[in-house]
């Protein structure tokens, strides 16, 4: 009598063995292998870079001036955040230059509207799209300024949150 | 006869077995190829660069003995004044590196680490007590680990061609990096020139002194305004970053124009520096003097130090005061007034002299010492410069 069930062990052996190998193959060869410490080194570093340049901005020259970052938002110059905060997380130790893009914000605490949180656009020099992948970045910042900008109110120190979002190509 | 095959395995399942022990065995020894793939050694680097550049760009660094190096000796240095050849005069006195101002003032380097730091050499002499060498004195004081890291940290300023670095060239991947926006505060200085000379501290022979052929110069330095009252310096929280501390930072003072001072005949007259001296009294003729081995002094811009006092002078002094070499931290502490006193006798004959023209000289006995502190007016102020600073670990 011909007894056929020891080729389902067979079958089965050489399935899994098949399995196995065809596993590994595809691990090996992916193109590259993330551990979550991994996905973070780059945020990291874009965080680190962006709040070390809002902290210097945020850091008078000399002893008897305001910051840079203070003047700016009290002055509402776009134009000098974006020549100094660029020039501070775009420039490097060798002769190249990074290519960093940011959207910045200034948050702040509207007291003539209900004690709300508003916002309004400080400056950018790209606008993100759905593709990017950027960080988020502060820095609080005492100011001498009518908020919001242009109430009939004279201008008080307050602090205000500048918040920047960052991104590399 | 009975056939009873219970207790026989079976060939198929055997030979199924087999093959998948086998390909366990197999798929089990690629799982360290696995892990290869993870990148486990570009984690720890970029860990390690991080750490770094935390230790370096927010942390003043410590002096004292440094463990796992090579020394001569325990060190018995103390506080964060690692840089200063005063506190730490070997690099065994050096514990740990770090440029910070203080660790209240991240981000804001001092000039003076950042030079101590950047000047090194490649050869490592063992008897070299002096010179910092790569990597080996900078990875007990800076990079740590048990692992030999090689590493790279340069430095460069806003508005200079050159970047200070220490390592060695960065391969073209596999590394650890972090990249720092920082700022270095500079040194404060001080510019007396002929107008304010004429307009204060000036004699001319006989009006202001009746010895017109010696004049002193003196300046002022109030420790207790300088390193304890900071009511003056606006950010208060910050104050170290504008903070002027003779005994840590250096101090530039320029004395310029001293030839257009002679009314009658200036080509031919120049004065004669017979002396520097440190007091703590505005009135003391004497304290410690530095006629000898005189390492700050430049005269008519001179790029060598004078080293021996007297010395002619036609037209400009600069004071370059190294941080602790002539005001140190102790004195300044103790003696809450510091004067410095230059001490000049004129080589010329006796000056012209009618109710209108003299020749000036530049003589601070009747108008009181030149104050070196926070008044914006008399001195420029420390100012921070911005910079950048990257270090590459692998």
């Amino acid at each position: 009598m011909v007894d056929t069930s020891g080729q389902l062990y067979t079958i089965e052996g050489i399935a899994a063995a098949l399995i196995m190998l065809i596993s590994a193959y595809l691990v090996v060869n992916a193109t590259s292998v993330y551990t979550p410490g991994d996905t973070h080194i780059n945020d990291m570093q874009l965080e680190v870079l962006g709040s070390d340049a809002l902290q210097v901005m945020n850091t008078p020259v000399n002893g008897s001036s305001e910051s840079p970052l203070q003047e700016i938002v009290e002055n509402d110059d776009a134009s000098t955040f974006n020549t100094t905060f660029l020039n501070y997380v775009n420039n490097k130790t060798g002769s190249e230059m990074d290519n960093l893009h940011y959207t910045a914000n200034i948050a702040y605490r509207n007291i003539t509207d209900g004690d709300t949180i508003w916002s309004y656009p400080l400056a950018s020099n790209r606008n993100m799209t759905a593709g990017d992948h950027p960080v988020r970045v502060t820095e609080w910042v005492i100011v001498d300024k009518t908020l919001p900008p242009g109430a009939p109110y004279p201008p008080t120190e307050r602090a205000v949150l500048v918040e920047v979002l960052l991104w590399r190509d | 006869m009975i056939h009873n095959e219970k207790g026989n395995l079976s060939v198929d399942f055997l030979a199924g077995f087999t093959i998948f022990i086998l390909a366990f065995i197999w798929v089990a020894t690629m799982i360290p190829s696995l892990l290869v793939g993870l990148n486990a050694h570009s984690i720890d680097y970029n860990a390690v660069a991080y750490r770094t550049s935390v230790i370096l760009a927010e942390d003043p660094g410590a002096a004292g003995p440094v463990s796992g190096a090579p020394c001569f000796g325990i060190s018995s240095a103390s506080g964060s004044a690692w840089e200063s050849t005063v506190t730490a005069p070997t690099k065994c006195d050096i514990a740990r590196f770090g440029l910070a101002v203080s660790k209240d003032t991240p981000n804001v380097l001092d000039e003076n680490k950042v030079n101590r730091f950047f000047c090194w050499t490649e050869s490592a002499d063992p008897n070299d007590k002096t010179n910092l060498s790569y990597p080996d004195d900078y990875r007990k004081r800076a990079i740590f680990g048990d692992y030999p890291y090689r590493f790279n940290i340069s430095l460069r300023m806003d508005g200079e061609n050159t970047t200070r670095y220490v390592g060695e060239a960065i391969p073209e991947e596999d590394y650890g990096y972090i990249r720092r926006a920082v700022l270095v505060k500079g040194p404060s200085n001080a510019t007396i020139d002929e107008n304010l000379i004429k307009e204060k501290y000036w004699s001319n022979g006989t009006v202001m002194q009746g010895n017109y052929s010696e004049d002193r110069f003196t300046i002022h330095f109030n420790g207790t305004q300088l390193l304890k009252d900071c009511t003056n310096v606006p950010h208060e929280i910050n104050y170290r970053n504008y903070q002027i501390d003779p005994s840590l930072d250096t101090t530039v003072i320029n004395i310029t124009g001293l030839d257009t001072l002679y009314y009658d005949s200036p080509s031919s007259t120049t004065t004669n520096l017979t002396g520097i001296f440190l007091s703590t009294s505005p009135t003391a003729m004497t304290g410690r003097l530095f006629n000898d081995k005189n390492t700050f002094t430049f005269i008519d811009g001179n790029s060598t130090p004078v080293g021996t006092l007297p010395a002619n002078v036609t037209s400009n002094i600069s004071l370059v005061i190294p941080p602790g070499a002539v005001i140190s931290e102790s004195t300044l502490r103790t003696n809450p007034h510091v004067y410095l006193t230059l001490i000049f006798k004129n080589t010329n004959t006796v000056p012209t002299i009618n109710s209108t023209y003299g020749n000036w000289y530049i003589n601070s006995s009747e108008s009181g010492p030149f104050e070196y502190d926070y008044n914006a007016a008399n001195v420029t102020q420390p100012q921070l410069h911005s910079g950048v600073l990257e270090v590459a670990v692998w």
